[in-house]
């Protein structure tokens, strides 16, 4: 078993796991019926038991956030212990006076009150004393695939469809659509911060939670708890949400953990939902600013891969093509950047696949997050890299037709790229997952995938790609019901693009559609070298030159003179890696 | 005014409001926490938005789950929870003290006087509070011979303000012994080498020490004996599991045999670390009846835990950094970075290792050692509030033990030094102050005796009778605290009621400050998005 420990800090990374892990939830549902194969789910997941001995199977988790950012639902989970009583009896430690303090409670929205009742009802209807390990069987959060056919009673289908609506408008936490259920250790709430009362907007506002010893150790021993269980780890993926202190609690975290780990491959993905240009307060633009660069110089430091994710506007991106996404809403654009994490992460969650043809149909290209974060990096000489999906993925050419995999539908989901940056030297992991056969022509096997992926243009590739590794999954990405509605109207059931619109209205959700196939590759061409340059450039403008506000704001956040003049370096060092040449040429660069 | 001119939209308070503003802030914060003080307090039991549960009766834990908005009421919170970070406890009393003041200086000011004259009063009475402070402690002896009784005494005042008597004398027991066991002559002492564990069980509460190390998890090889005596430790923090080379390698394996070749070695130079410990072993155990457990910091791979199961070796990987020292601590032997050159100086030994297995939860304690200076306190619970609740009580009743043998004094307790402190102040210092500063020695005097006050409060008895008594028993001669029971007056050095000096230190030192910066405001002017953000 090659296991992954996933890490979330910070409300958006959240709303993006959320998603996630919802695909997973999925996905695990319907790798018991075939409808997903050649997965291995062990990767993400944990087996454990309740005290009460019934079986669990969770995800390998942890999730950190701030106080109160969970609604509706207990951090500690409802699996592992039942909800608290309150009664007079439960204060068995004083005999003198109990005065209850009870905040408003927060109401289950319709979502999770339907999840609720569901796993009551299997919890009591199928509650046989056969201890079965198979996965499916604690899941009893899936929604069975059955009552998402069309053939149901209208009166659930409606019902489904409010809920679904329902979702759309109310979602306020990750927690209101996440189906999974997570371990009492997962979740971290961080002490003394309070959602939505205390600012946590730039980076200073999340340092030096992990200078409490306690706190620290609290969170060492949760994340100790998934890794010691991992008999051979094979790396840490982390979200981080970028937008705000959580970029400087991941640095803290990782600084802390590092040492412990560092043999083990940290990939990690800094998250952002997309913002409105800086208001036009001068200070308020120079802390954005000096956040970006600080929090990029910090992290990349501290991870083996790290992968910006998060356009400024989604809305108006070339996803809007297939997509409607409502840019105001966390809770659509997380599902966006969650569905092209879900597939550039699925080759460390395949089967290693034989020679055989036969095992070859489930899957070609697994690897483990080592292979892929040194590749990427082209030996940690790059370490950022852009992430590029197409959602959904492009269809292949009719077979028999001469044509190749569209790779020009995938787009950066990374912000400020220029593609016409084209150096000698980059790596790239292309993964193709539940591709299909233009003009309606159903799924595309695995061997037909790979017959039209790079051959296009293999003259024009040789020169700047000098390392390419191909994953291709015949399953395509399976969409939960508390999917928000972000399809367009000319998507069909299965994922197809559609010449014409099936749906009087945009906004396909998890209802209409089944499936989509999706694509996304992960490279660090240089086209990246503005976003690098652009936050060194910043960063000496800003943090540097002592005139400006800049210095005094990095001195507010705590960095000495040499410690900013350490952050330009890393800074400077991180673009000198990707070459400035707008057009590729033959001679060796470096 | 200004400020109008620069931001039209920042509000401001003139003078007087702003004073109010920070009194009542002081007051509302001092009403919160009023019924947490002394041994019949009440206990608050928060219950959150999704049902989570907090049970606390430590000012300290209730200030931090409140969402204190009010600026002044966060200065006041921020200074009492640093009391809590610097001596430990009195948490609440600092509140208190704060308000107090707030509320003394109101009755004066609303008469006319000026802040300013005031504060140089609570200046004046600080001082002599402090030298009051160094006279009226109570000198420990320290050294080869504790006084554990005392340090007993002292633990247990403050445990029966945290948990009821029955649980604080038994925890009293436990903190004491805890300290006693880490505590090295000549060194600071260092509370992190007890371990808090902590065991969640329907319908057990429990709490115990153990005199040795409990650890959170298991052997993870099925072969390996759940209980084994007689043994020998190996601490060390080397990765004995098969790893890639290491991800910023610079190379690229060419061909499928030059792949298999390079795991070929890196699987080898673990057999060979694994082989080292497998050696020592065979020397050190064979022909005896001795066990051999090694306790790694970093990991160990089904492969090699199979290889150290066959030789009979129990192997526990991914152990705490800090039980590294701990276990150091507490079986002897030493720590070990690597595998080359191991000796059998490098092991420990423990009388008997045994695992414990609660649901999915492994437990392993390492028991029965010789001369352990670390030590577990072992938390049973049926539910994590409960735990959690008896934890920061350990906690305040370890800082309290090791107050103590720091300070190499204590302060007689329930409300003995206050009122002393207060006689003191207005019969000694009060004279030799010139002009209307003596109001200010005045205030603070009176402050203090918010302690006794509340303590009488929280116990239901008449808080007048009780200061009456209290004083008039004072001037006769004699150092009297007060008996929440009966509300007479006792002497705690016959009860047995103690507190740390240095947390009475600290709060004569903070409180005041605090009360001069906020009565000294003049205007408080919110501007911009939220005060709090910068």
């Amino acid at each position: 078993m090659r296991e992954v420990v996933t890490v979330q800090l910070g409300g958006f990374a959240n709303f993006v796991g959320a998603h996630f892990w919802n695909f997973q939830d999925e996905v695990l549902g319907s790798l018991e019926d075939g409808g997903q194969i050649g997965l291995d789910m062990d990767v993400l997941y944990r087996v454990g038991e309740t005290r009460q001995g019934i079986a669990t199977y969770m995800p390998r988790l942890l999730a950190l956030d701030l106080r109160g950012s969970l609604g509706a639902v207990r951090a500690a989970g409802s699996l592992y212990e039942y909800s608290p009583q309150l009664q007079s009896s439960s204060v068995n430690t004083w005999t003198g006076p109990t005065v209850v303090h009870r905040h408003e409670a927060i109401p289950k929205n319709d979502f999770l009150k339907y999840l609720d009742a569901e796993s009551e009802g299997w919890n009591a209807g199928d509650h046989s004393n056969q201890p079965s390990f198979s996965s499916i069987e604690f899941q009893s959060t899936n929604v069975p695939e059955s009552s998402r056919s069309r053939d149901i009673a209208p009166s659930e289908e409606t019902k489904e469809r409010s809920l679904v609506k329902s979702l759309d408008g109310s979602v306020e936490f990750w927690t209101d659509y996440l189906k999974a259920h997570l371990h009492p250790r997962s979740v971290y709430e961080l002490p003394n911060t309070f959602h939505g009362v205390t600012p946590f907007d730039n980076y200073s506002c999340g340092q030096g939670f992990f200078k409490e010893q306690e706190q620290l150790e609290e969170v060492e021993n949760r994340l100790r708890f998934f890794v010691e269980e991992c008999d051979h780890l094979q790396g840490f993926q982390f979200m981080v949400d970028n937008s705000g202190g959580f970029a400087a609690v991941a640095a803290d975290f990782l600084e802390a953990v590092g040492d412990e780990y560092n043999r083990t491959p940290h990939l990690l993905f800094s998250l952002r939902p997309p913002w409105s240009p800086p208001s036009a307060s001068h200070r308020d633009a120079v802390i954005a600013s000096l956040h970006e660069s600080v929090s990029l110089a910090r992290l990349s430091s501290l991870t083996n891969l790290l992968v910006p994710v998060g356009l400024q506007q989604l809305a108006s991106s070339q996803f809007s093509k297939y997509t409607c996404v409502n840019d105001s809403k966390i809770f659509h654009t997380s599902a966006l950047y969650a569905t092209a994490l879900n597939t550039i992460t699925l080759p460390f969650r395949m089967q290693v696949s034989g020679p055989t043809e036969a095992s070859q149909q489930k899957g070609v290209g697994s690897s483990d997050m080592s292979n892929t974060v040194r590749l990427v990096s082209c030996s940690q000489q790059k370490k950022i890299a852009l992430l590029e999906a197409a959602v959904p993925g492009p269809p292949l050419p009719v077979v028999g037709t001469p044509g190749a995999f569209d790779l020009t539908s995938l787009s950066s989901l990374t912000p400020d790229v220029d593609q016409s940056y084209f150096g000698t030297q980059a790596a790239e992991a292309l993964v193709i997952q539940g591709a299909r056969i233009s003009g309606g022509g159903g799924s595309a096997s695995v061997a037909q995938v790979l017959e039209c992926t790079y051959t296009g243009k293999p003259a024009n590739r040789r020169g700047a790609i000098s390392y390419c590794q191909l994953s291709v999954s015949p399953n395509p990405v399976p969409i939960p019901v508390p999917f928000p509605c972000i399809f367009g109207p000319n998507i069909s059931a299965r994922g197809d693009i559609l010449p014409n619109s099936i749906a009087s209205v945009a906004g396909r959700g998890g209802l209409d559609i089944l499936s989509i196939p999706v694509a996304a590759r992960l490279t660090s061409r240089d086209s990246l070298l503005p976003y690098v340059k652009g936050r060194l450039m910043s960063f000496r403008k800003l943090g540097l030159s002592r005139a400006s506000i800049g210095g005094g704001v990095l001195e507010d956040w705590g960095f000495m003179k040499e410690e900013v003049q350490d952050l330009a370096e890393v800074l400077g060092n991180l673009a000198g890696a990707y070459s400035d040449r707008m057009h590729a040429s033959s001679t060796d660069s470096d | 005014m200004a400020i109008r001119v620069v931001n039209p939209n920042a509000e401001m308070l003139s003078k007087s409001a702003a004073l109010h503003m920070n009194i009542s802030a002081a007051k509302g914060l001092q009403d919160v926490l009023k019924t947490n003080l002394g041994p019949k307090g009440t206990i608050k039991m928060l219950v959150g938005g999704s049902g989570d549960i907090k049970l606390t009766k430590d000012g300290n834990t209730l200030l931090k789950e409140m969402q204190i908005q009010n600026p002044t009421a966060i200065m006041i919170a921020r200074t009492a929870v640093a009391q809590d970070d610097i001596s430990g406890d009195g948490t609440t009393s600092t509140v208190l003290v704060i308000g107090e003041l707030m509320k003394q200086a109101e009755r004066f000011i609303a008469e006319g006087m000026h802040p300013r004259v005031l504060v140089d009063g609570f200046e004046i009475a600080k001082k002599a509070t402090l030298e009051f402070l160094e006279t009226f402690k109570t000198p420990v002896a320290v050294g080869d011979q504790l006084d554990k009784e005392l340090l007993k005494v002292v633990a247990r005042t403050s445990l029966r303000t945290k948990v009821h008597e029955e649980l604080a004398d038994k925890l009293t027991e436990i903190v004491v012994n805890a300290v006693l066991c880490v505590q090295k002559p000549e060194e600071a002492i260092d509370l992190f080498m007890v371990e808090i564990m902590h065991m969640r069980h329907k319908f057990d509460t429990d709490t115990r020490l153990v005199e040795g190390l409990v650890l959170d998890h298991g052997a993870r090889h099925p072969d390996m004996k759940k209980r084994v005596e007689n043994c020998y430790i190996l601490t060390c923090n080397v990765s004995l599991e098969y790893e890639k080379s290491e991800v910023n390698a610079g190379f690229f394996y060419h061909n499928a045999e030059q792949r298999e070749k390079m795991v070929a070695a890196e699987r080898r130079s673990v057999d060979q670390k694994v082989q080292k410990i497998i050696n020592l072993k065979k020397k050190v155990c064979d022909g005896t009846d001795k066990n051999f457990v090694v306790i790694n910091q970093k990991g160990i791979d089904p492969v090699s835990l199979d290889l150290l199961a066959r030789e009979g070796i129990v192997a526990l990987r991914r152990a705490k950094r800090r039980n590294m020292e701990r276990l150091v601590l507490t079986c002897g032997g030493e720590a070990i970075e690597s595998v080359e050159d191991l000796t059998p100086d490098v092991l420990g030994e423990a009388g008997v290792v045994y695992e414990h297995v609660l649901g999915e939860e492994k437990y392993t304690f390492v028991e029965k050692v010789k001369n352990p200076h670390s030590c577990t306190i072992l938390i049973t619970g049926p539910n994590d509030y409960t735990i959690a609740q008896i934890k920061d009580a350990i906690r305040d009743g370890l800082r309290s033990v090791k107050n103590t043998i720091e300070d190499q004094s204590v302060i007689l307790g329930a409300g003995a030094f206050e009122v002393a402190a207060r006689q003191h102040l207005m019969n000694n210092v009060r004279k030799t102050v010139q002009g209307r500063a003596q109001l200010g020695v005045q205030a603070f005097a009176d402050a203090l005796l918010v302690i006794p006050k509340t303590l009488a409060d929280n116990s239901g008895l008449d808080t007048l009778d009780v200061l009456i008594n209290l004083e008039s028993e004072h001037d006769a001669g004699n150092v009297v605290g007060l008996d929440l029971t009966t509300g007479d007056p006792i002497d705690p050095n016959v009860q047995g009621i103690f507190d740390n000096y240095s947390v009475k230190r600290q709060i004569i030192t903070s409180a005041p400050v605090i009360a001069a910066q906020l009565l000294l405001v003049d205007e408080v002017i919110r501007a911009g998005r939220n005060m709090r953000k910068q």
